[in-house]
Parts: structure tokens; C-alpha cells; sequence
């Protein structure tokens, strides 16, 4: 009888095919939310271009796509840190992971589903903001598939951070504030130049995958990024992604 | 084998509240075990254990012979589990959210599809089907909960309060569900606070007390331990009940003209003639029952009721 039931037993479905089942039902969130995810992720960032677009007259090329590469990797930054730490504490605390704990897929699945859909939400915010800063700085951005690895790299890593902060924080409140704070730092660290930063602040700036995302877009958004560049900010980019991950997967056993 | 087995089970949380204070069970394949108690009594505490959802601070808990500890995927792939709410199914349609969890389980999408609307239909949701999750009510919840649970036939089901929130006709269908699977060999764990319907269906029951175990057995046997008493409840019109009737046992009067006698099942013959002497005409209600399951659980609970733990 025993075997009779192991041979019962569900089968385990592959990766590939457990990660796009569940990157579909963490999707189906934007049937309810997706006004908020576009508002959220593209208002503040437009507006901060705007803003400085206002404040700078006659400002360099270099500087209008410094100003819109930092935005654009703050719209991934507010839904992939601050929206998602709030929703992963959220659901630790009101034991939503219970649900993908008792099915035959690994948590790496579940975690990258995860990551992977709030990096999405992002993407209609990022195209408002890449749009109002080449209107408003009258600049020309260059469109390229580049862009597509650069922002799924940066989109897992802030992800990563969100992911990290939901499952330590106490509780969703705390995790929207620390969410907030790391949010901002993206936010200036991204827009100011790294040259013109204090010394302090640039050893911060090393230590957030933001930095490297902004770098490479910034590149990109210019013409091109070298091999070189795809190198070092790319490959910083992977570590961060990949090592946040895994992280994160790590932390979600000791959920329950 | 046994489907499930804990053994000196103990779970102290970080706050130091002993949940579980040295539980050992046998579950037997193939059966529908429930398992009673109180709220706080740690039901919930020891079926997270059991699916691997929560670890023992002490003790062991084996599936099929396995530490769950260490087969954290087979318990996966064995076990079907409803646990309170499915928050992550919100936004999904019900539908949806039961092909998905059945894509998961290793259905086929199609395969997963059709049971998805079986399951949904034998519970009575044929027409939520397109609905999303977060917009059903709470009884509606719980049922796509359970269809989740059902999908793909998983050879073990873990449920927890599976009925809770439900009306008459939808716990109906759902003991008829669990009936048939049984009848297919799938070995049935069940939380329940609705006594007297668990009673239906369970073929042991463990009654759980501030994290032990405080009974277990068949419900016959536990109802057996507890009293040999037969319970009389009779209505009548003028409000006056035979003094024979209220000498065979302990008499309560539960309402207006309705009166309640627990008499000993040797003086049932005396209590019944009492009461046919009043005359048919009289009477406005009679109900005779044996102790029920809920009246085991009841004493259990109140600490009327004793057990020397060697039945089961």
C-alpha cells in the first residue's frame, strides 16, 4: 500500500516550466494594481526630471542623460525595492508563502518569479520616464536591445535588495521605511555624478547595484556601451543579481 | 506502513509557548483522521509541522517512513494541503488559480485545465469559474482553497478547517469530496472544530488539549469512554414534564416547555415508558440520542472526561 501511494506520488514539474506558471500568478497582481505600479514607478521620476530640467539652463548632453539614466533606474528602484520589500514582509507575515512551500517547486523558482514580475511592473514607468526626459531635455537617447539585459540585470539586483528587506524586516511598515531610505540613496547616488559625490558617499554608491545599472544605461543611452564596460558594470551587475538571489532563496527556507 | 507518524513531538515557539508538548501519532493509510481541540490547543501547530512548514524543536514527524525533515520534496509532491486563506491566489480567476496550482503539482496544462473545472464544479462553483480569488467571499475562498488541495490527487490531504465559513450545501459537498477520495486510498488529515459533522466522516480522532494529546480512538470508542449516558430532549406543550421521567436522570430545563434528561442507557426503558404515558398529543418535540462526538469534545475540553492513553 505504501508504494501504491508513493507511486501516487505528483510528478515534479521542470524549471522552466514551474518559474512561467508562477511568474503568471505573480503578474496577474497588475489585473488589480497596474494603475498604481505605472503612477508610482513613473511619477517621481519624471517629475525629478522635470524639475532639474527647470533648474539647468542649456544643460550638456552628458548631463540631460545622467539625469534620465538615473531615473529610469529610480522607477525600477521604487517598485523593485520599496513596493516589493513592503509586499514580500506582507507576505511573510500573513504566511503567503505557505502556499508555494507545500508545492513540489524549488523556492529559487518562487523567488526569481517574484523578482522577475516587479522588475515588470517597472518597465511601463521606465518607458514614461525615458520618454518625458528626451522630450524635455530635447536630447536624443539611443534606443538599443543593450538596454533589455542592462535593465533585467539592475531590475533583479533592486529586487534583490526589496526582497532581502521584506524577509528581515519586522514587520511591512518597517520595510516600507528601510525600503524608502535605500530608495533614495539610489535616487541621489543615480543622479549625481559619481565624481562629484564626497568620498563617503562614493563608497556607498560602490556598494549599491544601482551605481553599475545607471553607469551602463548611461552608456547605452549615448550610443553604445564597450565590451569593456558590459565587463565590469555588467559583470558587477550579474555578481549582485545572482548573489542577492541566492541570498533571498536562502532566507525563504527559514520562512514558517 | 503508516501514512504519518509523530513521535514525542514538541514545538516551543521563541516567545516560550509550548504548542505541541510530545505528540505521537500513528495515522494509518487510508484513513480520515481528525484531529479536535479548543483554540490554542496547537492542531494548527502540528499540521505545519506535519508538512514540513514549520520544524520540531523536538521529536520527529515520518511520512510514509521518511523523516520530513529530510524529504522536504517528497512531502511536496505526497501532500495536498489547505491551509486557513490562499492569499496567494487572489488575482487569480478560480479557475485559474486551480489549473496553476495543478501545473505545479506536474499536470499537463490541459490535464491541469479539466481538473480545474471538475473540482470547481463537484464543489458547486460552476458559475465563479471566471471570478478572481480576491473578489469571492470567504466560504468561496476556502472552496477554491480545497479544490487547490484536491488537484492532481495527491496520495496524502493535510486540511485545515476545511468547512470553516461554509453553508449547509457547500459542507455537504465537501465531505462527499473527501469521502470519495478515501474511497480512492487517499489518506486524509482533517482540523476541524465542527465536531458533529467530522464525526460523518473520521475514522479516528485525536482531541488535542493545551499540546497534548488528551484522547484518541475511534469516535465510538471515545464516546464509549466517556459515559454510558443517553440524552433525552423533549418539548411539551403545557411546559410540565412527567416527574417519572425527570427521577430516571439528570434533568435540565433548556428552554420555555423543552427539557433536557441525561439518563443512564439501563434506565432507558423506564424514561421512555414515563414519556408514553404522557400521550403523543402532548409532546411537541422528541429527540433521543447516545453522547455524540461533540459532547466527547466538550467534556475533554471541560476536563470532565479522562483518558489513560493506551486505546489507539
Amino acid at each position: 500500500m505504501a508504494r501504491a501511494a508513493e507511486q501516487r506520488a505528483l510528478r515534479t514539474p521542470g524549471f522552466p516550466t514551474a518559474f512561467g506558471v508562477l511568474l503568471r500568478m505573480q503578474l496577474a497582481r497588475a489585473r488589480r494594481s497596474w494603475r498604481q505600479y505605472l503612477i508610482v514607478s513613473s511619477a517621481m521620476p519624471s517629475g525629478i526630471v522635470i524639475l532639474l530640467r527647470a533648474m539647468t539652463a542649456d544643460p550638456p548632453r552628458a548631463l540631460a542623460l545622467q539625469v534620465i539614466a538615473g531615473n529610469v533606474v529610480l522607477s525600477v528602484a521604487i517598485t523593485a525595492i520599496a513596493m516589493l520589500a513592503q509586499q514580500v514582509a506582507w507576505m511573510r507575515q500573513n504566511r503567503t508563502f505557505d502556499y508555494y512551500h507545500t508545492l513540489p517547486v524549488g523556492n529559487g523558482a518562487v523567488i526569481l518569479a517574484i523578482l522577475v514580475a516587479y522588475l515588470l511592473f517597472a518597465v511601463p514607468g521606465m518607458a514614461v520616464v525615458l520618454l518625458v526626459g528626451a522630450m524635455d531635455y530635447g536630447t536624443h537617447v539611443a534606443l538599443s536591445v543593450g538596454l533589455v539585459p542592462a535593465v533585467l540585470l539592475t531590475g533583479v539586483a533592486l529586487s534583490g535588495i526589496g526582497a532581502l528587506i521584506g524577509m528581515q524586516a519586522r514587520d511591512g511598515e518597517l520595510a516600507g521605511l528601510v525600503g524608502n531610505l535605500v530608495m533614495m540613496a539610489v535616487l541621489f547616488l543615480g543622479i549625481i555624478p559619481q565624481a562629484h559625490l564626497p568620498v563617503a558617499m562614493r563608497v556607498v554608491a560602490d556598494l549599491l547595484p544601482s551605481t553599475y545599472g545607471v553607469r551602463l544605461l548611461l552608456l547605452l543611452l549615448s550610443g553604445g556601451a564597450s565590451p569593456g564596460a558590459w565587463l565590469i558594470d555588467g559583470g558587477i551587475l550579474v555578481l549582485f543579481a545572482a548573489g542577492l538571489f541566492l541570498l533571498v532563496e536562502r532566507l525563504s527556507y527559514r520562512i514558517g | 506502513m503508516n501514512a504519518y507518524e509523530t513521535r514525542g513531538l514538541v514545538k516551543m515557539y521563541a516567545s516560550g509557548v509550548m504548542a505541541n508538548d510530545g505528540i505521537t501519532l500513528q495515522i494509518a493509510q487510508g484513513e480520515i483522521f481528525g484531529v479536535l481541540g479548543p483554540n490554542g490547543a496547537g492542531k494548527s501547530t502540528l499540521v505545519r509541522q506535519m508538512v514540513g512548514l514549520s520544524l520540531p524543536t523536538r521529536g520527529s514527524v515520518r511520512l510514509m517512513g521518511r523523516d520530513v525533515r529530510a524529504h522536504d520534496l517528497r512531502v511536496r509532491r505526497t501532500v495536498g494541503f489547505l491551509s486557513q486563506r490562499p492569499l496567494a491566489l487572489m488575482d487569480l480567476r478560480a479557475s485559474e488559480a486551480v489549473a496553476c496550482t495543478g501545473m505545479l503539482r506536474g499536470l499537463s496544462r490541459r490535464r491541469a485545465n479539466d481538473e480545474a473545472h471538475q473540482l470547481l464544479s463537484l464543489l458547486g462553483m460552476e458559475d465563479r469559474v471566471q471570478r478572481l480569488v480576491g473578489t469571492l467571499s470567504g466560504g468561496e475562498h476556502r472552496l477554491v482553497g480545497m479544490a487547490t488541495a484536491l488537484i492532481g490527487a495527491p496520495p496524502v490531504l493535510v486540511l485545515d478547517e476545511p468547512t470553516n465559513e461554509l453553508d449547509p450545501v457547500a459542507r455537504a459537498r465537501v465531505w462527499d469530496a473527501l469521502l470519495a477520495r478515501r474511497e480512492q486510498g487517499t489518506t486524509i488529515i482533517l482540523v476541524t472544530h465542527n465536531v458533529l459533522e467530522a464525526e460523518r466522516v473520521v475514522s479516528r480522532v485525536a482531541i488535542l488539549a493545551q499540546g497534548r494529546v488528551a484522547a484518541i480512538g475511534t469516535p465510538g470508542e471515545l464516546k464509549e469512554a466517556l459515559h454510558q449516558l443517553v440524552r433525552i430532549e423533549v418539548a411539551v406543550r403545557d411546559g410540565t414534564v412527567p416527574t417519572a421521567l425527570l427521577a430516571t436522570g439528570t434533568a435540565t430545563r433548556i428552554g420555555e416547555r423543552r427539557w433536557r434528561i441525561d439518563v443512564d442507557r439501563k434506565r432507558l426503558p423506564e424514561a421512555l415508558g414515563a414519556l408514553g404515558r404522557r400521550g403523543a398529543a402532548d409532546l411537541d418535540d422528541l429527540r433521543v440520542q447516545s453522547a455524540s462526538l461533540e459532547d466527547v469534545y466538550v467534556a475533554y475540553h471541560a476536563g470532565e472526561a479522562s483518558y489513560d492513553g493506551t486505546r489507539g
